[in-house]
């Protein structure tokens, strides 16, 4: 339940691209995390997730990505590989869980089709 | 923070939020009591949402960024409340204090609006020292032309001039208030 403005705020910016509590939606998803566990893995306390909820979701290409990553962990002290991680867009998400189990290597990765035997 | 939002930093919209979120809701609870708190929290997260997505033009050398956001909350709010009106109009404003004349011209639908309402708040913000002091004059029942003459600046001429540029400046604050309580520009 969403007690504070703030928290009610965060909520609606976790449903818009926009705001970086979107693609943390979507990790904690994928990883099944509460919100106690997503800021154990960031590295902040859970009072502070509703502020990193609502600031701006990284940019796509690799340096301004980096930058806005460094920028939010410097900001509020989270572990920067962690943030990196999380705050990775997950374009195949859907799809990867529509995936049947067989055609997923033993990491979860989505294996491509081969024409012809590995010559190997 | 204004410099790292320009500067479009990552980070500067959390901590926008942070700073300003529950002062632009309780100021838009103080301001226009008579509206839903609701509304008013509703307004003010729009605000914040619109000007760290870049929707508004903010310009730091006209207004410094807490009164920036309050003109902006109190035009969301003005939108959602004529949306919630047109959409519920359940909600009742016989609770609040009529205007003091006996004039009707500010109703509309058959409920009687407050001056507090944010659209008439918005609208006599505008107004001009005269307009105010002529709608002060309405306000309390003033009839007599010869108290409306001073306000414009007519001391002298015929007084059947007179009525009818006092009838003409009457007639034209009627039709301002009546476009804003409809949301007409």
């Amino acid at each position: 339940m969403n007690n504070t403005p703030l928290e009610r705020l965060a909520q609606r910016a976790a449903t818009d691209p926009f705001f970086l509590g979107y693609r943390l939606a979507a990790y904690a998803q994928l990883h099944d995390l509460n919100d106690a566990a997503l800021a154990a893995r960031l590295g902040c306390t859970p009072e502070l997730l509703p502020t990193i909820r609502l600031c701006r979701a990284p940019r796509m290409d690799p340096l301004s990505f980096r930058e806005d990553v460094l920028c939010v962990a410097e900001k509020f002290g989270l572990n920067r590989q962690k943030l990196a991680e999380a705050a990775k867009p997950l374009f195949a998400t859907p799809q990867r869980e529509a995936t049947p189990e067989k055609m997923l290597d033993a990491a979860g990765v989505l294996l491509a089709a081969r024409d012809r035997e590995d010559p190997s | 923070l204004t410099a790292e939002l320009l500067a479009g930093h990552a980070s500067s919209a959390g901590e926008i939020a942070v700073a300003f979120l529950t002062p632009l809701i309780n100021y838009l609870r103080h301001r226009f009591h008579t509206v839903d708190p609701e509304l008013c929290e509703t307004a003010a997260e729009d605000a914040i949402l619109a000007l760290v997505r870049g929707e508004t033009n903010y310009d730091s050398n006209k207004l410094e960024l807490g009164a920036y956001l309050r003109v902006v909350g109190f035009r969301k709010l003005s939108k959602l409340h004529r949306k919630h009106r047109r959409h519920r109009r359940e909600i009742s404003l016989e609770s609040v204090a009529e205007p003091s004349d006996e004039g009707n011209y500010l109703q509309r639908d058959g409920e009687t609006l407050s001056w507090d309402h944010p659209l008439l708040v918005g609208e006599l913000a505008t107004f001009s020292p005269i307009d105010t002091q002529l709608l002060s004059l309405m306000r309390a029942g003033v009839r007599s032309n010869s108290e409306f003459a001073p306000v414009l600046g007519l001391v002298s001429g015929p007084p059947t001039d007179l009525a009818a540029e006092v009838k003409r400046n009457k007639d034209r604050i009627k039709t301002r208030l009546k476009r804003a309580v409809r949301g007409e520009e």
